[in-house]
């Protein structure tokens, strides 16, 4: 039973991947546009385009060109970008070197933020402090991270010259490749912080309110001592999960903050792509996106059902 | 208390980014940070239209057999000297001796032999094919003397060699141009952070006058509140066409900048499908043009930078005769032009590709024109769409873009293209205009060439592109006018 | 967990309902009013007076254009209300049948509208939205049906958890045993008992909407000039940021009200119509 549901699982992954798979193909090549016209401009003969098209290998049909495609994905093999002419195994390290610390610092950031505060205003329930934070945060989630980026920039950037307003100077230019990053961060971890101020709140309550941190209350611990010993760490199961959705939205879901700041992120690079019609990076990199996403939730999925059998039945 | 500390943070982190600053102020530099908007598809201008590779690698990197002189003139590249013959049709290059390549590889005939014949082979990718279609044959005569037999006489044929597309390969590394460029310039290839810059540093072997600048990185950074920054903040020391027109009067303010307002080539045009009802009808195409108030259209999109234009050429072009007046403003004139047409209740789609000129510019024309009485839909697309649908596809109303080729009078006598203008009278005009050399007679054709584009009212003509060029008051050397979309940064130093 | 506490959060709840449905319908009688008309023509262009602070004639001043701001922010509200509220019409009108056939069919047809939803939550939004602009073209339209599209799954998602629950109350188990079609029994007991979930939903995914519009059309992939939009006037905004911080705060503030409205909207609906929260309280 338990393996029957394990292998209809595991099929139905391979099934998600190989239609993920055909969608973003298909749906680039409906594209208007040919890559060969974008790299060639306006003064290109038919005959130089027939022969950049052939050179990209565009001419061929969209079956063969799939199963290059495809086959080289099985293989590891990214393929090669159409414009930069480089693999874009490369390309997205480059970019992965910029997107990856930004998001772990914006994930850092948002965890000081948010655990504290949460705990904080969940010890104190209907407090001042308590009605406080979740005005705060209520406010937070209210404000668009782009506008609050530009806010930032004004600030920070235009008015006071205290960070740089964009650009990424690239790490070996040490302390300022750290500083480029920061109002960056700054604006992405505040509505997420402000989501899982709430979260953390709302769970510590859920659990306070559990039968055996009413018994453990009963037996004369205070309200602060049950949350320490007994309700943080469950209430810290629903607040892992909420992270989880933020750190894959911060890896792919940035492209107007990299926008912003004109960082060459993981975001901008696909919409760049998809601007120049680089068709092998975009179909690439969105599916290596997809197939994180859908194998995370899979690999979530398995361990709800080892972790409670009863879903198991189901599905 | 947490507040002090915040506070002492921020001050030591301010002082240190401004002691990196400062110390490398004191010292005489020899380094340039240039931003530039778009970062290039690849480096190889030979394969590639995006203007980008030629403001990177132009005269830099890659040299051609001829150049461009910042004044647009057409001097010794390459190539120290040249004879033509009588009868305009054979090019007898003498090149320059002991030339080598970055990678140690001489230059010499067979060098250029096989870059001019690589361009216009059968599977040439070279975006600008058509400037070495003149080319009959291409011989070697010795190492140092080439000679160049064209089809016909072709007047523009060493300005055609100045381009970016037309400089100089290496057969050993030709192929591998696109991520290591490998050329004969000043400045050799160093790094390529993609997304960021690009880093050229001085070639110790260069055949020339070794430049003053030991490094230039081009950084790239598109958005103009960052651009705006960069510069305000030291992090650029120019930025040869800054990317928004708004921040210039800041610029001008301040005296650590220069700021230069030149000229491009870009003749920016609202372009009507003359194939297309009612823009078929000269009555229509008049309309348009007395009902677009093109100074209200350079104060909005260009914040008044702009140069007007009335015709296909650039005011700083040989033969430009000012037409401006011709269509003056004046909506009550362009309604009776459109009623008598008899058109009443006009719908028209205009295309919008990227550039700001084009969506700032969109916005204005029709808000301008629903005065008149034309419904103008408004379409923004990315350039794919753009080349595929109105430039190949020509299926479109109208459209705002700039041409950015310099004297290109020859696109309104083809044939295919997307103007669908195809005026006999105007073919017969420029077919004559291309096999005439006398200069003053050439400037006279040229004349009548724009008179008769503004007459015919093909397109709108609204103005010419500024460079807006914005850099450190103790840099020299840089380019005022940008005759090519080009940043030749060969002749730039710092004064003390 | 004693009465009195909950009293008083019930007390602050009210208080939150009734701060935001003031501020939402606040929005939405700007939004209605702008339909009938604004002080000045939002589009009208008049390029003299471009860029000038607050007058009496212009009480918000002028935009690039010469545009009076005030008339494009009460226009932007229309906008921006009329495309998330689509969007959460077409989430509801795909997601809530979906979920409900998934809830009370079961077995492997269960899985598969789930996968599906699994599925589309997968693609990276802005992505999508950007392939949806390159092959549908920019506008209010794709920018609704780019929204639209993820709100199918949440609406899917939310209708299912809630309707497998309910199978084993009395109500369901009476019903089918009196020989009524599983649709009869989605229509007639099932729905009308999600209700109140999915109006709190609805109003969390309103609020969502209006971001997302408003990060769309400042990309450039939503709503398209003339039109004005809250979006874009953030866009034109960005340039002349060192020029007129103006011009970029009053769109944002404009946004982050009317969100912080419909959310607080949100929290005051879901404790007056959680029927979970409400079983718990009595």
């Amino acid at each position: 039973m338990s393996l029957l549901w394990l292998a209809r699982r595991g099929l139905g992954l391979c099934l998600a991947l190989l239609a993920a798979s055909v969608i973003i193909f298909v749906l680039m090549d409906l594209l208007p546009g040919d890559p060969a016209e974008i790299m060639l401009g306006t003064s290109a003969r038919p005959d130089t385009l027939a022969a950049l098209r052939a050179e990209m290998g565009l001419d061929r049909s969209a079956w063969v060109r799939y199963a290059e495609w495809a086959g080289g994905l099985l293989r590891g093999d990214f393929g090669k970008s159409q414009t930069y002419a480089v693999p874009v195994a490369e390309l997205v390290g480059e970019r992965l070197v910029v997107t990856l610390p930004l998001a772990l610092i914006s994930l850092c950031l948002t965890l000081i933020i948010a655990l504290p505060l949460g705990a904080w205003a969940a010890a104190r329930r209907n407090s001042t402090t308590d009605t406080a934070i979740v005005a705060i945060t209520q406010l937070g989630v209210a404000i668009p991270n782009f506008w609050f980026a530009m806010m930032l920039v004004l600030l920070f950037a235009i008015s006071w010259r205290w960070l740089p307003s964009g650009g990424f100077p690239g790490w070996d230019a040490g302390p300022r490749a750290a500083l480029a990053l920061i109002l960056p961060a700054i604006a992405l971890a505040l509505p997420q912080a402000a989501i899982l101020t709430r979260v953390m709140r709302s769970s510590l309550l859920e659990t306070l309110s559990e039968d055996y941190v009413r018994t453990a209350r009963a037996k004369g611990l205070t309200r602060g001592e049950a949350l320490r010993r007994h309700a943080f760490r469950n209430a810290l199961i629903p607040v892992l999960t909420i992270l989880g959705l933020q750190f894959s939205f911060l890896i792919a879901g940035t492209v107007v903050i990299e926008n912003v700041f004109s960082l060459p992120g993981l975001g901008r690079l696909i919409f760049q792509a998809i601007n120049q019609r680089d068709l092998v990076v975009v179909r690439s990199v969105v599916m290596v996106l997809i197939a994180f996403i859908i194998t995370v939730n899979f690999v979530v999925d398995i361990a709800y059902a080892l972790v409670d059998p009863r879903l198991r039945g189901r599905g | 208390m947490v507040r002090y500390l915040a506070k002492a943070c921020f001050a030591l982190l301010a002082l240190s980014v401004v002691g990196v600053a400062s110390s490398a102020m004191a010292a005489p530099r020899t380094d340039l940070n240039a931003g530039i908007r778009l970062e290039p598809p690849h480096l190889d201008p030979s394969a590639g239209a995006a203007a980008a590779i030629g403001e990177i690698v132009y005269a830099n990197l890659f040299e051609g057999l001829t150049r461009m002189a910042p004044d647009g003139a057409i001097v010794p590249g390459l190539a120290e000297s040249w004879t033509v013959s009588a009868d305009g049709k054979t090019y007898t290059f003498t090149l320059r001796k002991g030339v080598t390549f970055h990678d140690g590889a001489p230059f010499d005939a067979n060098v250029a032999k096989f870059t001019l014949d690589r361009a216009r082979a059968a599977d040439s990718v070279n975006p600008q094919k058509g400037l070495f279609e003149p080319i009959d044959a291409v011989e070697v005569v010795d190492p140092a003397t080439l000679k160049v037999t064209l089809k016909r006489p072709t007047g523009a044929f060493l300005f055609n060699l100045a381009w970016p597309a037309a400089v100089m390969v290496s057969p050993q590394s030709a192929a591998d141009n696109k991520t290591k460029p490998v050329g004969t310039g000043p400045f050799k290839f160093e790094r390529w952070a993609k997304g960021s810059q690009i880093d050229l540093v001085r070639n110790p072997t260069y055949w020339g006058k070794t430049p003053a600048l030991n490094k230039i990185s081009f950084k790239i950074i598109g958005d103009p509140a960052a651009a705006y920054a960069a510069m305000m903040a030291g992090d650029l020391d120019a930025y040869p066409i800054f990317p928004a027109n708004e921040n210039i009067p800041q610029f001008q303010k301040d005296p650590r900048f220069t700021v230069k307002i030149g000229n491009t080539e870009g003749k920016t045009i609202v372009a009507l499908n003359n194939a297309r009802k009612p823009f078929d009808d000269i009555r229509v195409r008049r309309a348009l043009a007395y009902g677009i108030d093109r100074k209200a259209v350079i104060e909005g999109a260009t914040m008044g930078l702009a140069k007007p234009i009335g015709s296909h050429y650039a005011p700083q072009d040989a033969g430009y005769v000012d037409l401006t007046g011709k269509y003056p403003y004046d909506p009550e004139k362009a309604k009776a032009l459109l009623k008598e047409a008899g058109v009443s209740n006009l719908k028209a789609k205009l295309v919008l590709p990227p550039p700001d000129y084009a969506r700032r510019g969109g916005e204005i024309v029709a808000a301008q024109l629903k005065k008149i009485g034309v419904d103008v839909e408004l379409v923004p697309v990315e350039w794919a769409q753009w080349l595929s649908d109105v430039f190949r596809g020509k299926n479109y109303d109208m459209t705002i873009i700039s041409h950015v080729e310099p004297m290109d009078l020859d696109i309104y006598a083809r044939d295919d293209y997307y103007f669908n203008y195809n005026n006999p009278d105007y073919k017969a005009l420029y077919t004559e205009l291309a096999a005439t050399s006398d200069p003053d007679k050439r400037k006279a054709l040229i004349a009548k060439a724009q008179e008769k584009l503004a007459d015919d009212s093909v397109n709108v003509f609204m103005f010419l592109l500024p460079k807006t060029g914005v850099w450190n008051a103790k840099l020299d050397g840089l380019w005022e006018n940008a005759p090519l979309p080009v940043n030749d940064f060969t002749a730039v130093r710092w004064r003390d | 967990m004693t009465a009195h506490s909950f009293s008083v959060s019930r007390l602050f709840h009210h208080r939150s309902f009734a701060l935001g449905s003031a501020m939402t319908a606040c929005v939405i009688l700007v939004a209605l009013m702008a339909m009938i008309g604004t002080p000045q023509d939002p589009t009208a262009m008049d390029i003299a007076q471009k860029m000038q602070g607050p007058s009496e004639a212009h009480w918000l001043g002028t935009d690039r254009y010469g545009r009076d701001v005030l008339s494009m922010a009460m226009a932007g509200a229309t906008v921006s209300l009329a495309v998330s509220f689509a969007a959460v019409a077409f989430g509801i009108a795909f997601g809530v049948p979906l979920g409900l056939f998934a809830a009370m069919r079961g077995g492997a047809l269960d899985e598969a509208a789930m996968r599906i939803s699994d599925f589309i939550f997968a693609f990276p939004a802005l992505i999508t939205a950007i392939m949806l602009r390159e092959i549908f073209g920019p506008g209010a339209l794709n920018a609704m049906l780019a929204i639209g599209i993820f709100n199918v799954p949440v609406f899917a998602r939310v209708t299912y958890g809630a309707a497998l629950s309910m199978q084993t109350r009395d109500f369901v188990v009476a019903a089918r045993l009196s020989g009524k079609g599983e649709t009869r029994i989605a229509v007639d007991h099932i729905l009308p008992n999600i209700l109140p979930l999915l109006i709190v939903q609805a109003t969390i995914q309103l609020s969502l909407g209006i971001l997302a519009e408003a990060a769309l059309s400042y990309i450039g992939l939503g709503v398209q000039p003339p039109a004005p939009s809250w979006g874009r006037m953030l866009n034109d905004a960005q340039t002349l940021m060192a020029v007129a911080p103006r011009l970029a705060l009053v769109p944002g503030l404009c946004i982050v009200f009317t969100v912080l409205g419909l959310n607080l909207l949100g929290d005051g609906l879901r404790d007056l119509l959680d029927p979970r929260l409400k079983r718990r309280r009595g």
